[in-house]
This record gives C-alpha cells, sequence and structure tokens, in this order.
C-alpha cells in the first residue's frame, strides 16, 4: 500500500471531492434529526454554520501543510515534535480515524438493516461492508479518488433530485424561524455540525499525495464548503417534509422522506435507488478513512508494509460496527463523536503549526550556526 | 492504467454482491406474502380494536385479474397490534404493510383518538406515509366490502381519492398529513369523510352520502356507531352502495370532534393555499334557474398578523387578524340568458363569487372557532413561523383556545381566469 500510494497522485480536484465526500456520507443521515432536536426549524441554519468550524480545520491544516511540503501528517508530526510525542499524535490520529469509520459504518448498516433487510444477519453486513472498504483502502487512494470523481457527482445529483421530488409535499414556511429555538440552541447546533466539517482531517493523511501542493488548502476548504451545504440541505429537505418537530421522531430522517417522495405511481420505492447511490460514497468515504487509519497505525508501530495493518483493521471494523446494539446507544454515540473531535480536529493541527513556528527559528538559528 | 480498471470493476462488483448477497438467507416467494392494501379500523365494544384487512392475492393471470381478488380478514384486539397479530395467526401468508393504500377508520374510533393507532404503524419499516386514511360515519366493514366494476374498496378508493378529492374540495388526507399534524404544534387534522352512498336510480337524485347531511350544510355529530347500517330499501334487495368522498372529519389533538362538509372543507383548502380544482355550483342572480359551474384553480391567502401579536403574546388572544384571498376560477357551465361578455358584467361576477368565497370562509371559521375550537385552517403556524420561539412557547400549549378568540377579517378577490373554448352557449344569439 505505501509503495502503492507513494507514487500515486491526485489532483486538487479530486482532493476536493475526496474532502465533500468525507465530510458528508454517513453523517446526513440521520443528522436532520440530531439537530432539530436541539433547535428545531434552526437546525438547517445551524448545519451551515457549522461549515465555519470545518473551515477553521482546513484553514489550520492548509497552514501546515504550506510549512512542510511533501510531507503528510505523520512525517510532520516526526518533524515538528520530540519522537515519543510524534508516536502519541499518530496514534490518536489512528484512533480518531477508526471511532469514526465504526460509527459511520455502524449508522450506515442500521440505515439499511432497520427499513430494509430486517431478516438479514447485521454481522454478514458488517462483513461485508469491511471487505469492500477494506479492498478498497488496498487500491490506495488514487483509485478511490478515481471512484469518487465519477460517484460522488451521482450523489450531488441525487440530493437534488429529492429536494426536486419533495417540492409537491414540502412547506418551505417550516424552515422558519431561522434562528429555531434560540441563538445559543443555534450555536450548540453549528459546534456539533462543524465536527462533521472537520473530518476534513482524515485528508491530513493524503497531502503528500497531491501532484499541486500549493493549492491543497483551498481544495479541503472548497471540499468542506460543498459537503456541509449538501448536509444543511439535507436537513432541511427533512425539516420542510417531515416539519421541524416530527422529524426528531425519526431514526433517519432522509430515508423517510425518500420513502416519502416518488414520481407518482409512475416510480414507486425510488428510495432503493437513491441509497444504492449513498451507500456507494459512503462505502467510498469508509475507503478513504480506512486508509488514512492503517497508514497512521503503520506509521506508529514502524510497520515497514502498511498492509500488516489492514487485516487486523478490518477486523476489529467488523467488531466495532456491530456495536452498540441499540439504535439509541449509537444516537449516543454519534453524539460524542460531535461534541468531543472538533477540538481533537482543532487541536492537532494547531498543535503541530504552533511546534512548527517553535522549531522554525530554532532551525534557522542551526543553520546559520553550521554556517559560521 | 487497466489494472486500475479492473480492480474497479472489481470494486463494483463487490458493491452489488454487498447489496444482493444479504437478502438471499431470507428470499420469500411472492405468495407467501400477504400484501395488505386496505386497513379498517374501529371500537370494538368487548376487544378494544377491531380491524378489517384487504389482503392482496397475487396470481399468475393477467394483472387486470390478480388485482381483482383480495383476502379479507376481520380480527379484534386490544391493539392494533394485537389485531394484527391474530391476522398474521390466521393467515398462511407473512403480513405485509408496505403496499396499504388506505387506512379507514370508523368514527367512533376516531371520537375516542386515533394516537394509539399511529404508533404501530410508524414503527413499521415498510408502511407508506403516502397512504391514505380516511374517517367513515358508516359501518367499517361495509366501506372494506365495497367492489365496484371488480376494482376492490383499497383500489377503488385509492383512485376515488387521487382524481376526484380535490374536485370534491376534500383534503389531502395522506398518512403524513395526519403524522405532522398531531406532532406539530398550531395546526390540527382535518381527514377526509368517506361514506356510503345509494346509487342513483332512474328516477334521478344526486347520491346522498349515507347518514351525512346534504353539501350545503354543516355537519355536526354523526352516528358514531361503526357498526350495523344495513341500508334502508324497504322491502326490496338492497341496492349496492357506493363509497363517496364528501367533507372532513375535525380533529382536535388526536380526537376527532365533527365533521364539516365539502363547502366549509374547500374553505379550509382556500386558506391553506391547497385548492385543486374544487368544483361548485353558483346561483346567478336573476330570474329563474340561472346557474354557472365553477372549478376553483388555486388561490393565494395572505395573512396579515398584527406587529404587537407576534413580539407579545399576551396581546394575541381577542387581535384581529386579516386574511385575503385572491383565486383564480374557471368557468365549466353557464345556464343563463346573460352571458357575461362585457367587462362589467364579468366584475359584477367576480364580485359575486367573492362574496361568496368571503362567505363561506367566514361559516368555517365560525365552526372552528366557536363550535370546534380547532385550528384546521393551521393559522397557529403561521404564528410559529413568524414568532421567536421563547414567546411561541408561552402560547403553544393552549393555541386552540387562543385561536378561538380571534377576530378574522377575510376578503376575497376572484377572478374568473377562463371560459373554456366558446365565448356564449350555444342558442344565446347575444352578440359579442
Amino acid at each position: 500500500m505505501a509503495s502503492r500510494g507513494d507514487r500515486n497522485h491526485i489532483k486538487n480536484a479530486q482532493f476536493a471531492v475526496l474532502t465533500a465526500q468525507t465530510v458528508f456520507s454517513t453523517g446526513f443521515l440521520a443528522v436532520g434529526g440530531l439537530f432539530a432536536t436541539i433547535s428545531e426549524s434552526g437546525a438547517w441554519l445551524g448545519t451551515l454554520l457549522g461549515a465555519l468550524g470545518g473551515l477553521a480545520v482546513a484553514g489550520l491544516c492548509s497552514l501546515v501543510v504550506q510549512m512542510h511540503p511533501g510531507k503528510n501528517l505523520s512525517g510532520i508530526a516526526d518533524a515538528v515534535l520530540p519522537k515519543a510525542i510524534s508516536k502519541l499524535v499518530s496514534l490518536s490520529y489512528a484512533a480518531y480515524c477508526v471511532w469514526l469509520l465504526a460509527a459511520g459504518t455502524r449508522q450506515f448498516i442500521l440505515a439499511i438493516w432497520i427499513p430494509f433487510l430486517q431478516t438479514a444477519s447485521p454481522l454478514t453486513l458488517a462483513i461485508l461492508v469491511a471487505a469492500v472498504t477494506l479492498y478498497g483502502a488496498n487500491l490506495g487512494i488514487e483509485a478511490i479518488a478515481r471512484a469518487s470523481i465519477v460517484f460522488f457527482p451521482v450523489v450531488v445529483l441525487s440530493i437534488l433530485v429529492l429536494a426536486g421530488l419533495s417540492v409537491p409535499v414540502a412547506a418551505p414556511g417550516r424552515l422558519l424561524p431561522a434562528v429555531g429555538v434560540g441563538v445559543p440552541e443555534l450555536l450548540r447546533t453549528s459546534l456539533l455540525a462543524s465536527s462533521f466539517g472537520a473530518e476534513c482531517i482524515v485528508m491530513m493523511a493524503f497531502v503528500a499525495h497531491t501532484n499541486e501542493p500549493e493549492g491543497v488548502g483551498r481544495a479541503v476548504a472548497w471540499g468542506v464548503l460543498v459537503g456541509m451545504v449538501m448536509m444543511a440541505a439535507v436537513v432541511a429537505i427533512d425539516t420542510v417534509v417531515l416539519g421541524s418537530r416530527a422529524v426528531t421522531r425519526v431514526i433517519f430522517p432522509v430515508l423517510e422522506v425518500a420513502k416519502l417522495v416518488g414520481f407518482g405511481e409512475f416510480l414507486e420505492r425510488s428510495e432503493v435507488l437513491l441509497l444504492s447511490v449513498w451507500f456507494c460514497a459512503a462505502l467510498l468515504k469508509q475507503a478513504t478513512v480506512f486508509h488514512a487509519s492503517a497508514r497512521s497505525i503503520a506509521d506508529t508501530l514502524g510497520l515497514k508494509n502498511p498492509k500488516l495493518a489492514l487485516v487486523p483493521l478490518g477486523a476489529s471494523l467488523v467488531v466495532a460496527s456491530l456495536y452498540p446494539t441499540t439504535v439509541v446507544a449509537v444516537l449516543e454515540w454519534v453524539r460524542a463523536f460531535l461534541r468531543y473531535t472538533i477540538w481533537y480536529a482543532l487541536g492537532l493541527p494547531l498543535t503541530l503549526l504552533v511546534a512548527s513556528m517553535l522549531r522554525r527559528p530554532e532551525r534557522a538559528h542551526q543553520g546559520e550556526g553550521r554556517s559560521r | 492504467m487497466r489494472g486500475a480498471l479492473t480492480r474497479a470493476l472489481l470494486a463494483l462488483s463487490l458493491l452489488a454482491l454487498c447489496v444482493m448477497l444479504p437478502g438471499c438467507g431470507g428470499a420469500a416467494e411472492i405468495e407467501d406474502i400477504g400484501f395488505v392494501l386496505a386497513m379498517g379500523v374501529d371500537r370494538h365494544e368487548e376487544s378494544g380494536i377491531k380491524l378489517w384487512l384487504q389482503m392482496a392475492l397475487p396470481s399468475s393471470g393477467p394483472e387486470g385479474q390478480a388485482q381483482q381478488e383480495s383476502l379479507p380478514f376481520i380480527t379484534t384486539g386490544e391493539t392494533l397490534y394485537q389485531a394484527l397479530m391474530k391476522a398474521q395467526a390466521q393467515s398462511s401468508r407473512r403480513i405485509m404493510l408496505g403496499h396499504v393504500r388506505v387506512v379507514v377508520i370508523g368514527e367512533r374510533l376516531a371520537r375516542e383518538g386515533i394516537a394509539a393507532l399511529l404508533d404501530p404503524l410508524v414503527r413499521d419499516g415498510s408502511f407508506r406515509y403516502r397512504s391514505w386514511v380516511v374517517v367513515t360515519p358508516d359501518p367499517v366493514g361495509e366501506v372494506m366490502q365495497v367492489s365496484l366494476g371488480g376494482q376492490v374498496a383499497a383500489n377503488y378508493i385509492n383512485d376515488l381519492m387521487e382524481r376526484e378529492a380535490p374536485t370534491a374540495g376534500v383534503p389531502s388526507s395522506r398518512f403524513i398529513d395526519l403524522l405532522l399534524a398531531v406532532e406539530e404544534r398550531g395546526m390540527e387534522a382535518l381527514l377526509a369523510r368517506l361514506a356510503l352512498a345509494e346509487q342513483e336510480d332512474d328516477g334521478g337524485g344526486a347520491p346522498q352520502a349515507g347518514g351525512g347531511p346534504g353539501p350545503a350544510d354543516t355537519m355536526l355529530g354523526g352516528s358514531g356507531e361503526g357498526v350495523g347500517g344495513e341500508a334502508e330499501t324497504g322491502g326490496e334487495a338492497p341496492a349496492p352502495r357506493i363509497p363517496v368522498v364528501d367533507g372532513a372529519a375535525v380533529f382536535k389533538g388526536d380526537r376527532m370532534v365533527g365533521w364539516i362538509d365539502r363547502r366549509l372543507s374547500a374553505a379550509v383548502l382556500m386558506l391553506k393555499n391547497a385548492i385543486q380544482g374544487y368544483t361548485f355550483t353558483h346561483e346567478l342572480a336573476g330570474e329563474g334557474q340561472n346557474r354557472a359551474v365553477f372549478s376553483l384553480l388555486s388561490t393565494n391567502a395572505r395573512f396579515s398578523i398584527p406587529r404587537e401579536s407576534l413580539t407579545d403574546p399576551a396581546r394575541i388572544r381577542g387581535s384581529t387578524v386579516r386574511v385575503n384571498v385572491a383565486g383564480l376560477v374557471r368557468l365549466r357551465e353557464l345556464i343563463s340568458s346573460e352571458q357575461y361578455l362585457t367587462l362589467e358584467s364579468l366584475e359584477r361576477l367576480s364580485a359575486d363569487l367573492s362574496a361568496r368565497v368571503e362567505r363561506d370562509i367566514r361559516d368555517l371559521l365560525h365552526t372552528a372557532q366557536a363550535e370546534f375550537r380547532s385550528d384546521v385552517i393551521g393559522l397557529g403556524e403561521r404564528f410559529r413561523q413568524r414568532m421567536s420561539h421563547s414567546k411561541w412557547a408561552q402560547v403553544q400549549g393552549e393555541w386552540d383556545e387562543v385561536f378561538s378568540t380571534l377576530n378574522i377579517e377575510v376578503t376575497a378577490n376572484i377572478e374568473i381566469r377562463k371560459r373554456g373554448q366558446t365565448m356564449r352557449s350555444p342558442g344565446q344569439d347575444t352578440a359579442i
């Protein structure tokens, strides 16, 4: 994987699409209900404002990357931090990615299992998802990026189709008042939503793979913006169709909306088509995050062949995606993820940035001494 | 490059397998699934709930013929789910609610509250929120037995609601509408009234809804029996009665509080900007039986809420809300010597129609505010959208009471937009 990854190069447009896909896919399934519980009709605006947090993370990452061109997260950490702390940073990053991976997989398995495949074994689903994810990760980031550039526009189109089909049953007034329950709740919603935008930090594992390093920051920022605007659009669609209070009752509101709308009697049950598209995008996101996790674990453990990390990671993904067993616990897990990970996503690049700034004068000083 | 393509194809194949494989173990033949097309629910004296199910019988015959066959189930239970389980015990097929087209609720149960019915339906992953929900004053069992032109009740009622309900001024009445009204504050449910009517005989006369008053009357109360109800036809064999949609059931929370006729039901739709081709007969001024039939194509109701009411909830009670309804109509039939070929005559007719609409809306508001105390027009939702949440929270719990104190002033402006393919009626020699 490392050798293939090392020679892989992706364009910044692909980088932006990968970022948008990472930010948007999986989280959008339950987000409408989660945020409407806090700020009711203001959930969509809170989600949109959450892009600011994601953009802040993207900005910090961009500054760090500009100071260390051609290096991934682990390489940057090794360069600016003591070895032990660098390993700790890589390990914490791997833990973040695994948490993201497990939460995303569990959510998606439930989204398929509860309404569509109640008789199927969740273990079978988990194994299949893990197998496809592992296979995607093994192909390398270039293959994932190429597939994403095909699938993600289809996902964007599917959301537009969903919005169009919702028009006959939608009441736009349900988005008012725009601040929802109040400004404090709106800010809380935006802070939680920014955790989705902050998932762009996963891209730090691949910054060395771009063939246009100077534009990476802008690509990540665009990805965050597109992903969060799409997520806010999904929350808005959920609200105008299901109502700002009624949406809180539904586990996966966007699926309920997809079940509700259709092309009249011409094409009923179109939700399966939409779900298939979303499922493909989610698998590509999971493959991206899995790839980042495997690289980070390999760097932490000093494995010469990162493929050794793939199979144990895949097995642990299967186990992790089977727990928690209840929907209530899963949503609690997602809430915990939203509550805490924004701080990690902000703290990690900030730490690297401060360390880089502190090391720079030191290096300059050392260079000056040598020249003398 | 070729290798990457091969890998991408492999990945796609795996994706497809991922979607398809989990279904292999639990495959079920179509003959083993009981596709429920219609559900009827009413109060049962002993058990609590009486349930009627109409199950499709898929066959290998022609599609049209296959749709006509159905299997009825009648069970009882303390709850809806218990009754469903009893039906499941009686059936060799696995009951599936994903194809339910219509849910018929008996008036008696509707008046006692239907919240308990909603829970098992929203928990079922296959049940569609697009299913129609109607309330009937007639015996639910009789409605469920209807079979006309080879069509079973589910398909007949579905077609009726799809195509005829809009012209009859009947509300949308889908399951999602009921759910929203029960869950959201500031709006109450309005469900279509489905009644059984005698078929017209050679002697003429319009079909009359079973147990219901004529279209021009406001329907209050109702039989509330939900059982029995043989058609009275003297000593002769009773003619089969046909379902008709006529008027609506008004709810307060999850309980039905009364009926309104099609005139008032249409007035609700005008205020909600949801009218779609409501057709009505209008008596024209002048001598003789002069009349015209119009279709109301669309309405645009604009509410003007006083600013002080939005900023101070204490001032909402008794405040004056103004509503202006602009509408477009199409002339469908004109039986009159006056052919309305001048601008002056058209303006006169428009004013006459506007006055009629104003009267209908005022009658509706009087019924909703004074008799039912139920905000079926969703005015509360308009307040909620324009108020801050903290201020709305002060009134949302008692909104129906606040609604009944509002002074709502109505003005209407109806314009005759279309008159068909002729300027005047045949035989009328009025010059254009």
